[in-house]
Parts: structure tokens; C-alpha cells; sequence
């Protein structure tokens, strides 16, 4: 059963690394030939090097021995060798150049797709636990994996084609010392393989829960509101010990993990050792039985050393390799993650009608997961076009979920959401989403230009500074934005040489970037949390002349502004209990009722 | 020299890390620089063997030197392992040295210094480039250690034909170095003028894979115009570097070649000194290996320490800049008793004394307890902004009090929260607690206070933990934590845990996220858990619906009895219930008295007040008539 396990692990590793080397080619053809030639002469250089030197030790021998001087081969020889180095240097140059363009090149290539990808999924993959992870993984793409493994690719080339040339130049001598040594080799590749396989366990079971919460530990330490909690509760201490804990227990296993690896080469090692020995003797009776000349022998044996010390080596790359498979895997089964499509029968999707007319919930139920509890609960309710309704109810009632629905973020799990009589389930959610605006109860600071900030609304008119001004006057930052040091074009973050804003400012800056989106639909998740009762009450009061007839759906938890809505609807446990007007709801005195009740007591 | 310092200060942390370990490791690759030597010299002595044996006996006479070929070789590779352990050894006590060095960094500097972004980005890159400090500049620096050995005994070796020889070769690659340390510092430069553009980047990028934005990004649609910039950066800053290495590499080529020729020329003048005959067959194969493999090894040397001196440039700088940032006075003492060793006994005495007083502390509370703030003449103004936030603040609040600060966004409330818990020095006045100066010591402070914070931390930790972290001292009593949960109106979280106050909330280490409000909840009881005798809560309602305002309303009038409190709202309903309201506008208190005294007044708060519970109060008067 493992075994059958790690079969198709292994399988979907090399799919992974196949799949990166063929984009890379595709990408690339003319660089990846000629980095994949260079990469051979690479190759060739120290073994064309040691014959080179053979060749001129050999000559030497000749002439001291028969004292004729055959000054041309020596001079050969010399030039050889110089050329050899001169090549290498130019061919390391033109690798090293080709191999950073590579890198350069492709590398943004996987990045760009791994963040087209991240507009394109599905919204609920970024809810699920091991999409997460994934992203997370893949998100690593960024940074210099992607060039190692390349390294690590381009070096195991090479080293064939090294070990191919050292293996000519015993095999010129003699075939017994070529067989001896493969004898080794098998063994000694699959004792590492082997070890490092246990190595590749005790990394993902032991090592990394460790080293991820020994990192989130090293986040906490090195937050800024994290700073000023651990400063009055007097954090420092506690954190620091735990880190500290969590940092010996990982130097712990890392050393013990060492001992074993150590161990494994030591046993390699010595099979080595053995091999040399016999070849070493082997060598000898060649010389005095006069098979080969004493140069030549100086120079085998080198050879050997350097075939056993290149093969560690080449072990060590496809050890790199296996290591990074699972980053790779994973990566690349984010880009091949399938972009869900918008509905499950072949039907062509209708258009968004030109006219909402009315908003309907028939029946609405949603849950996240199959695990999750039902977050709505057979919501039912009608809205007509140009209304502007209120969602109020406590924490977790189901409000911000309704408002997702809404805006076309999820699909309902049960029941139909249905727009001018269209269903949403017969729609492209491409198509709803652009024709819905919104402030979302965890608004995004988006921390560029404040023209983009805003702009980014309707990316087509991030330019268009008429619109821009147009909105930010009307949600009221003008006057904040004048006084700027670069206007519009400040940066919102000190990171970035610019300003840090408040959190109302913020609200005020979603509010216009919301606005900027022509849309027929908005929907406000909690629009005036920020703001001071001042600020609020005017952009509450002007909140209608800026939704324009738009139809309107907004959240709040300040129950008095719920009365500038034509309705509100109040949520409770996941289901719509009341949908009224205020005074209709006051009358009825049920939720509505206390909750205004709570909150006025305290200006009463 | 302050190169030379920095090295020194180095081999100090190595010192730190382990003296015996350190010098296992130097000792190790030094005897293993020898290897190769020996080698060569026993070949030496093996093929002179070869001219001079007869066929007979050759097997005993070439025995020896091929058997103590296989016992350096057989030596050479228990030392090489031998010295891949301490080095791993070595490698993560370095590693744990220096982060902990960095970490106490941090906690000697001042709030002021820690937020902002230099010093935020110092850090990240401090630690960041850490790993590349044991992954990479250690293993080299001991790799380069191994082949100056090695290049040594290979320079005694040739230097028995003539000494200029490898002198040549040596002198020859002077100017590649000094081609080589030119093309690190500006490709060094180059990166720090990049900052920047690196930062946008690193920024847009998370936009685009942020499980927050993710909405935004799909209702918007702005993916695309921010992958495009995101693509536009990354080309300029990647191109300007490709160029920097195209031009600079070539030159170094050039160098190269100039280190060619001198080698060529070495071998040419060694051939010639073999060719005079003076040297035997069996020395002149040799020295001929000897100066090939010199050559390979010096490069060698040369390309590592290349590696080393970019290495030491991206890290050892900014490293040692972030350790040797200015500290804040003062703050030793607090460090001291933070992370001493005996801590836990502390702790331990601190726990039993503490629990009954705790306890009767919470249960009548009647006593006046509570700490006195004074803010004399105070005014403030961030780093290298001209306008003051706040100006001339004078301030006086009892033991015992009860204050409000309310104002528009921006005016300053949160910036005097944080001067008050010293996080931000006055540029002018003085703040005292308790007649102390927290210029002198802002532990004075830290000492006595609760404060939830509207941007309180969620800790994806235990429950416990979460919860804990309010009462460090305590964090082990699970029995007291329960209890706070319960008391402080986080029990819903409690349930959602089944109980279990060993669960984790968040995502990061598999628990179920909570919604705003539960997290909320879980900081208020985080905050109110110590009972201390200043509770400060910055806009602590903002996500809460109206029935946990109310909750946490209510809480604070019980908890906060007969104890300093100051609170920042917008939602002016608690107003009523503080003893005093401090207004303040641009930077500046333009009213303050009690809630009568401000809606007599008819001034700013007057307005705030009226216009919001204009939204409650016709129909609250009707909802009570019916009621």
C-alpha cells in the first residue's frame, strides 16, 4: 500500500518537473538550447582538462626517458590546456548570463501564471484548509526555489556528461577499472537514495510543524501590533522562551538527522575507498608490466578520485530534486487547478438583463463546506430596483454571507437568487460581479498611488482623474488628499515613501473606490465602522444621492442608521425573521424592536 | 577597518555559538587542506618506487606508499565527515545565537523606532538574510579556510623546482579579485537603490494572493492592471540587474584573461626548468599535477571569496546595521527582568501571593485603587513631519477616574494613547504616571495598564494562549483562564471549542477561524483578565453588533470599578457613564467636563452627541412608551 503510495508520488513529481522544463522550452527555445549546450561543454571541460594534462605529463616522461624532444606536442599540450581554461571561462560567463536570463525570464513567467491563477480559482479555494496550503507553497515561486531547481537540473546534466568523459579516459586505459567501479556505484546510489528518502520524512513529519510554528513565533516577535501588546502584557519573555524552545527542538532534529546522513556517506564513503584501493594496486602492476606509462598513471588515479567525488555530488542534485518535488507538485497542480466553471449544464449563460426590476431570494441556503453549519437558512425576500435596504442582526446571523451571495462572490448551496426574473445560477458570475459594487467589511488598503487606490475601482479609468476627483469629493477626502505631499499621486504607505492614512480615512477611500464602479447594484458591508459619529451622519445623509437610484444593500451594526433605508431586513441564526419598513417593524415590536431598543438606551 | 571590525565581530558570534565548536571546525578543514598534499608527495614517492624496482618484488615495495595513500585517503573522509557534523552543529547555534540577538534587538528599541518602515524592513532583511549567513558565507568562509591550506602545501610542492613559479600564478589573478569586488559592490548599490521598486512588488504580489482582497480583486476586477504593474517592475528592476552582470562580467573575463596568461606563462617556465633535466622523472610528473591542480584551486578561492565578500555585503551589513540601531534608555532593566533565568521561580511566588489578592481585588473592588496620569503641557509631532498631532495638551486624570476621548478621525485620540503608554516620547512636556517620568521608564506604565487595542492581535494560538497572554504570569493555570473566559464574555468562543481551552483559533495551525466579533471578544477578555488598575480601550466596538456593545459596555462600568479607565469611542452612548469627556480637534482638547456640563455647553461634543442619537431618540421614546 505505501509502496503503491509513494509510486504515484513520485510519478506526480516527475509530471511536475516535466511540466516545468517543457514551458521553459517553449517559453524559451533559443536560450534553453543554447544554455543546455553550454551547460555540455561545461560538462566536458575538467575531464578534457585532466587528459590535456595527461597528454603534457606524458610527453614530458617520453622525453626524459628517450631524451628526444618532441617540442611541438609539448607545445600542444601547453596550448591545449590554456585553451581549455579559456573556453571554460567563456562558457561559464555565457552560462551563468543565459542562466540568469532563464531564470529571469521564466521564473516571471510561473509567477505571472501563478498569479493569474489566483484571480481565476474558484473564491471558496482560498477558504479551504488545503488550498491554503497550497497557495502558500506555491506562493514560494517568488523567491529563489524556482533558481535552485534549475541549478540543481542544469548541474546534474553537466556532471553526466563530466562523469562520461572521466569514464572515457579509463576506459582508454583499461575496461577492469571501469567495471569495478560501476560494481560501486550501484550500491552507493541507492544507500543514499535510500537515506535520503528517511531524509524527506523526517523533514515533512518531524521537522516542518516545528519549524512553522517556531517561524509564526518569529512573526509574533517581529510585528508591530504584536509590539505593542507584548510591551503591556509583558509578552517578550514568554514569546522569546517559546521561540527559543521551538528553535533548539528544530536544531535538535536537524542534528540528529545529520548524524544519520553522515553516517550513510561514512558507509559510502568507504565503499569508495575500497574501489580506490583495488584500482590503486591494479594501476601499479599496469606500470610495471609496462601497460601504461607512470604519467599516465598519476593521471588515472586522479580520475578515479574525481569520479567518485563528482558522483556525490551529482546524488546530492537529484537529492535537491526529489526535496523541491513536493513544492513543485504542488505548484504545479495550482496552475492546472481547473477554474470551476460558471454552471453545470452546457448551456450558454444569458445575459445580465439591462433592467433589474426587482432582486429575488427564493428559499436561499449556504454553507461553505460540507462541514461547515448552514450559514443561511431559507432566506426568502424581494427588493425592488432603486430600493435601499438595510441588513442588520448580531455577529455571525448570516449578514456578510448574504452580501457575498449577492455580489456573485458564492453560488447559493440551495435555493435561487434571481435578478429582472433571470436566475444567477443561469448567469456568467463574471457578469454578475460587474454589475455589482461594494464595500466589504474587511476593505482592502490598498496601499499604491491614491489615484490607484481609488482608480482601481474601474481599472479603465484609473487615468481618468475627472471621475477620481469626482468620487473623493463626494465621500469628503478632498480636503485630506490637498493637503498630501504629492496629491493624488502619494504613495499610501510609509514602505513606500508615502503617507499612512486612519482607519476612517480608509473607510472614506473603499466608500470612493466603490463609488468609481459603474454598477447598478451596491452592496456595503459595515460602510461607517470607522468613522466618527460626525462623519457618519453626513455620509449617511448623502449616502442616497450618491447611490444615485442604485439599488442599495448595506450592513450595519448601528442600528440608527438603519432607518435611512426604504426597508431593512433583519437577520437571525442564518434566516431572515423581519423585512419592513422602520416604522412597520417598530409596530411589530420583534427583533428589530429590541435591538433598537439596546442600543437607544444608551442615548436616552 | 570597519570591514576588519565586522570580522572580528563575527568570529566573536561564532565564539558565542561555541568556542570548542568553532575551532573543531577550523582545525578539521585545515587538517583536511593537508590531504591533498600528502597525496601528492606519496604518489611521488610510489612512482620513483616504479623506476627503480625489479618486476619481482614490486608488490612489497609499492605496498607502503599505496598503503598510505588508502590510510590518508581513509583519514580524510572520518575528518571530512567529522567535520560535516560540528559544522551543522556549528551552523544552528550560530543560527540561534544571532536570531536571539536580533529578537532582544527588538525588544530595546522604542515603539516609535519599531514602526517605522526602515526599521521594519532592516528587520525583515536582518532575518531574512540570516539563512544565506549559515547556508552560505560560513560553509564558504571554511571551504576557503580548507583551499588556502591546500594552495599552500601545492605552492611547496612546485616551489621545490622554483620558487617563482607559483608565485606567478598567485599574483597573477590580483586583478580578477579586484574586478570581482567591483562587480559585487554595484550590483550591492544597485539593489539598495531597487528597494523600492523591490517593495511595491513584493506588496502587489500579496495583494493578488491575499485571501482578504480576493473578493475585492473579483468584484473589481483590477487583477490584471495590477499584474501588469507588478510585471512592468519586475522586468525593469531584473533588466537592470542582467545588465550590470553582461557589462561587469565581461570585463571580469578580461581580468581572467590576464590571470591566463600568467599561468601559461608559469607552466611554460616550469616545463623549461623540467626539460634542463635537473628534476627526476617521477618529482617533474608531479609538480606538472601539482601547478594544473594549483591553478584549479586558487580560482577556486578566488570565485569563494567573491561569493563571501556578496554575501557578507547583502548580510553582515545589514545585520550588524540593525544590532547596532540606537536603543532607548532605560529599557535594560525591563529586559533584565523579563528574561532572566530564575523567572520561573518569580513566576512561581508571584502566582500563589497573587491569586487571593487577585481574587479580592475582582470580587469587591470597592477600594479607590487606580493610577494618576498627568500630561503637562505635552506636544507631538512624528519623525520628520513639521505639523504637531497633538499640541499643548494638558491633561490631569485621578485615580480612579473615568475618561472618554472622543474627536474625528484624525484629530490625535490615538496618537495621546500612545504617548501615554509610552510608545511615543513628547517632543515637548512631560507625561508622568504616578509621579514618574515615562521618559525615565515607560515599565512604570506597561506595569499597570490593560489595554485592548483596535488593532488587537489575533493570535492563531491556543485558546489558552489568546487569553493567557493578558496575565503571562498565570498562562499555566487553566483553571484561572476558564475562568476569565467566562467572566470576561468570551465564553460563545469557548463553546465553539468544545470546551477546550487547549484548541487553536486560526487557520495557521488547523483550528476554525472566528468571525470579527469573536475575535474581539477573545482580546477583550485578554485585556481584562489582569485586573490592572489602568484599562485603556482604543475604539474597542467597532466590530461588534449592538448586543455584544452593550455586553462589552456594561463590562467595562463593571470591571473598570474603582480603577483608571480611559476609552476612545465614536459611539458617544457610553459617554453618560465617564466621568469626564476630553474633546479633542486637531490635535488639540477644545472642551472637556462631564457629559451635562458638554450638552450645557453647547460646543462641539453637543453637536456630535445630538446629531447621533438623533438616529435613536424619537423612536427610543416611543419604543418605551409602548414598552
Amino acid at each position: 500500500m505505501i509502496w503503491h503510495h509513494r509510486h504515484t508520488h513520485i510519478g506526480r513529481v516527475v509530471k511536475s518537473y516535466l511540466f516545468i522544463l517543457k514551458l521553459t522550452y517553449k517559453k524559451q527555445k533559443l536560450h534553453t538550447s543554447l544554455l543546455f549546450l553550454l551547460t555540455i561543454v561545461e560538462g566536458l571541460v575538467p575531464p578534457a582538462y585532466i587528459r590535456a594534462t595527461g597528454f603534457l605529463v606524458e610527453s614530458i616522461e617520453s622525453y626524459l626517458l628517450e631524451g628526444t624532444a618532441k617540442t611541438n606536442i609539448l607545445v600542444y599540450a601547453i596550448l591545449s590546456i590554456i585553451g581549455i581554461f579559456l573556453l571554460q571561462h567563456i562558457v561559464q560567463f555565457g552560462s551563468e548570463l543565459t542562466r540568469s536570463y532563464l531564470n529571469m525570464k521564466v521564473s516571471a513567467e510561473l509567477q505571472r501564471q501563478v498569479l493569474n491563477k489566483a484571480q481565476a480559482v474558484d473564491l471558496s479555494y482560498f477558504d479551504r484548509e488545503d488550498s491554503y496550503n497550497k497557495l502558500h507553497r506555491a506562493n514560494q515561486v517568488f523567491g529563489n526555489k524556482i533558481i535552485n531547481i534549475y541549478q540543481s537540473m542544469f548541474s546534474i546534466c553537466a556532471t553526466i556528461v563530466t562523469v562520461a568523459g572521466y569514464i572515457a579516459i579509463l576506459l582508454e586505459a583499461s575496461v577492469v577499472i571501469f567495471l569495478i567501479l560501476l560494481c560501486v556505484l550501484v550500491p552507493s546510489i541507492y544507500l543514499k537514495m535510500r537515506r535520503s528518502r528517511e531524509n524527506y520524512e523526517v523533514h515533512y513529519h518531524d521537522l516542518t510543524p516545528v519549524e512553522r510554528e517556531r517561524d509564526y513565533y518569529e512573526r509574533l516577535l517581529t510585528n508591530v501590533p504584536v509590539y505593542k501588546e507584548r510591551r503591556v502584557f509583558r509578552l517578550f519573555g514568554l514569546l522569546h522562551d517559546r521561540w527559543l524552545h521551538l528553535q533548539q527542538q528544530s536544531r535538535a532534529l536537524i542534528l540528529k538527522n545529520t548524524a544519520k546522513e553522515i553516517r550513510t556517506t561514512y558507509y559510502v564513503q568507504i565503499l569508495n575507498i575500497i574501489t580506490y584501493a583495488i584500482t590503486l594496486i591494479i594501476l601499479c602492476s599496469f606500470v610495471i608490466m609496462q601497460r601504461i606509462q607512470i604519467a599516465s598513471f598519476v593521471m588515472l588515479t586522479q580520475t578515479i578520485t574525481r569520479v567518485q567525488s563528482d558522483i556525490e555530488g551529482w546524488v546530492e542534485d537529484w537529492r535537491t530534486l526529489y526535496r523541491e518535488g513536493l513544492y513543485v507538485q504542488d505548484l504545479v497542480e495550482f496552475l492546472e487547478e481547473p477554474i470551476r466553471e460558471r454552471r453545470k449544464d452546457d448551456q450558454q449563460p444569458m445575459e445580465f438583463p439591462s433592467a433589474i426590476h426587482s432582486i429575488q431570494f427564493h428559499d436561499v441556503s449556504f454553507k461553505y463546506s460540507d462541514r461547515d453549519p448552514w450559514s443561511l437558512a431559507n432566506v426568502s425576500f424581494t427588493v425592488q430596483e432603486g430600493e435601499t435596504i438595510a441588513i442588520i442582526g448580531e455577529n455571525g446571523s448570516g449578514k456578510t454571507t448574504l452580501i457575498k451571495l449577492l455580489a456573485g462572490m458564492y453560488a447559493p448551496t440551495r435555493g435561487k437568487i434571481e435578478v429582472g426574473g433571470i436566475d444567477y445560477a443561469k448567469l456568467n458570475m463574471e457578469d454578475i460581479r460587474k454589475r455589482v459594487s461594494a464595500v466589504f467589511q474587511h476593505h482592502t488598503n490598498i496601499q499604491l498611488t491614491v489615484r490607484e487606490s481609488i482608480g482601481l475601482g474601474d481599472s479603465e479609468h484609473v487615468h481618468d482623474m475627472k471621475r477620481i476627483k469626482q468620487v473623493v469629493s463626494e465621500v469628503g477626502l478632498d480636503s485630506v488628499i490637498a493637503r498630501l505631499p504629492d496629491q493624488y499621486e502619494t504613495y499610501l504607505s510609509r514602505d513606500f515613501g508615502g503617507v499612512q492614512l486612519s482607519g476612517g480615512q480608509w473607510q472614506r477611500l473603499a466608500f470612493a473606490r466603490c463609488l468609481m464602479k459603474d454598477a447598478p447594484i451596491l452592496v456595503l458591508d459595515e460602510p461607517t465602522s470607522a468613522l466618527d459619529p460626525l462623519a457618519e451622519l453626513k455620509l449617511l445623509s448623502e449616502f442616497k444621492r450618491m447611490a444615485g437610484g442604485r439599488t442599495t444593500f448595506f450592513v450595519t451594526h448601528r442600528i440608527g442608521s438603519a432607518k435611512i433605508a426604504d426597508r431593512i431586513l433583519v437577520m437571525d441564526g442564518g434566516r431572515a425573521v423581519e423585512f419592513g419598513t422602520h416604522e412597520e417593524l417598530m409596530t411589530i415590536q420583534g427583533r428589530y424592536h429590541a435591538l433598537f431598543v439596546q442600543q437607544a438606551k444608551w442615548y436616552a | 577597518m570597519k570591514t576588519y571590525r565586522h570580522v572580528i565581530r563575527l568570529i566573536r558570534y561564532g565564539w558565542k555559538a561555541g568556542p570548542f565548536i568553532m575551532m573543531m571546525v577550523v582545525a578539521l578543514n585545515m587538517l583536511l587542506g593537508i590531504a591533498p598534499t600528502l597525496e601528492l608527495w606519496l604518489t611521488e614517492r610510489l612512482i620513483t618506487e616504479f623506476g627503480q624496482i625489479d618486476r619481482e618484488k614490486w608488490f612489497i615495495l609499492v605496498l607502503p606508499w599505496v598503503a598510505a595513500l588508502i590510510v590518508v585517503k581513509f583519514s580524510a573522509v572520518g575528518l571530512e565527515q567529522l567535520g560535516e557534523w560540528f559544522q551543522a552543529n556549528f551552523r544552528e547555534s550560530l543560527k540561534l545565537v544571532i536570531k536571539r540577538d536580533i529578537f532582544r534587538k527588538t525588544h530595546r528599541t522604542s515603539y516609535e523606532q519599531f514602526e517605522a518602515p526602515g526599521y521594519q524592513n532592516q528587520l525583515s532583511r536582518s532575518i531574512d538574510g540570516m539563512e544565506g549567513v549559515y547556508g552560505g558565507l560560513i560553509f564558504q568562509v571554511f571551504k576557503v579556510i580548507e583551499a588556502l591550506v591546500v594552495v599552500i602545501g601545492l605552492c611547496w610542492i612546485i616551489m621545490k623546482v622554483h620558487w617563482a613559479v607559483p608565485l606567478i600564478v598567485l599574483l597573477g589573478s590580483l586583478p580578477v579579485i579586484r574586478a570581482q569586488t567591483q562587480f559585487n559592490e554595484s550590483m550591492y548599490a544597485t539593489d539598495v537603490e531597487q528597494t523600492t521598486d523591490y517593495r511595491v512588488m513584493s506588496y502587489v504580489r500579496g495583494l493578488l494572493l491575499n485571501k482578504d482582497a480576493s473578493m475585492e480583486v473579483r468584484i473589481f476586477g483590477f487583477g490584471d492592471y495590477l499584474i501588469q504593474k507588478w510585471s512592468r517592475l519586475r522586468s525593469v528592476t531584473y533588466g537592470n540587474i542582467l545588465r550590470i552582470e553582461a557589462r561587469l562580467g565581461l570585463k571580469l573575463i578580461a581580468y581572467k584573461g590576464v590571470h591566463l596568461v600568467a599561468f601559461g606563462g608559469s607552466l611554460l617556465w616550469l616545463l623549461y626548468q623540467l626539460l634542463q633535466g635537473h628534476v627526476s622523472l617521477a618529482e617533474s610528473i608531479v609538480v606538472v599535477f601539482a601547478l594544473v591542480q594549483l591553478q584549479e584551486r586558487w580560482e577556486w578561492c578566488v570565485r569563494w571569496s567573491g561569493w563571501i565578500h556578496e554575501d557578507y555585503n547583502r548580510l553582515v551589513k545589514d545585520l550588524f546595521a540593525f544590532l547596532d540601531l540606537e536603543e532607548t534608555k532605560g529599557r535594560d532593566q525591563v529586559e533584565k527582568q523579563e528574561v532572566t533565568k530564575g523567572r520561573d521561580q518569580v513566576e512561581k511566588q508571584e502566582v500563589t501571593k497573587g491569586r487571593g489578592r487577585d481574587r479580592d481585588r475582582l470580587m469587591n473592588g470597592d477600594d479607590v485603587g487606580g493610577v494618576r496620569i498627568r500630561f503637562d503641557d505635552v506636544s507631538f509631532a512624528y519623525p520628520g513631519a513639521e505639523r504637531d498631532v497633538l499640541k499643548h495638551i494638558q491633561l490631569d486624570i485621578r485615580e480612579g477616574e473615568k475618561v472618554m476621548i472622543v474627536g474625528e478621525n484624525g484629530s490625535g485620540k490615538t496618537t495621546l494613547i500612545k504617548l501615554l503608554l509610552g510608545f511615543y516620547t513628547p517632543s515637548s512636556g512631560s507625561i508622568t504616571v504616578n509621579d514618574r517620568d515615562l521618559r525615565e521608564d515607560p515599565s512604570v506604565v506597561w506595569r499597570q495598564v490593560s489595554v485592548l487595542y483596535q488593532d488587537f492581535v489575533r493570535y492563531h494560538l491556543r485558546l489558552r494562549d489568546n487569553i493567557g497572554f493578558g496575565h503571562v504570569e498565570r498562562i499555566d493555570d487553566l483553571t484561572y483562564i476558564r475562568e476569565g473566559v467566562m467572566k470576561y464574555g468570551a465564553d460563545q468562543v469557548l463553546q465553539r471549542l468544545d470546551r477546550d481551552v487547549e484548541r487553536y483559533l486560526g487557520p495557521t495551525f488547523g483550528g476554525g477561524d472566528l468571525s470579527g466579533g469573536q475575535w474581539q471578544k477573545v482580546a477583550t477578555a485578554r485585556a481584562f483578565i489582569r485586573g490592572s488598575e489602568l484599562i485603556v480601550l482604543d475604539e474597542p466596538t467597532a466590530a461588534l453588533d449592538p448586543n455584544s456593545e452593550s455586553e462589552l459596555y456594561e463590562q467595562f462600568i463593571e470591571h473598570s470599578h474603582g480603577k483608571t479607565a480611559i476609552i476612545i469611542s465614536h459611539r458617544l452612548g457610553i459617554a453618560r457613564f465617564a466621568d469626564r469627556i476630553i474633546v479633542l480637534k486637531d490635535g488639540e482638547i477644545v472642551e472637556e467636563g462631564s457629559h451635562d456640563r458638554l450638552l450645557r455647553n453647547r460646543g462641539e461634543y453637543y453637536e456630535m452627541w445630538t446629531r447621533q442619537a438623533s438616529l435613536y431618540q424619537r423612536e427610543a421614546a416611543q419604543g418605551t412608551e409602548v414598552v
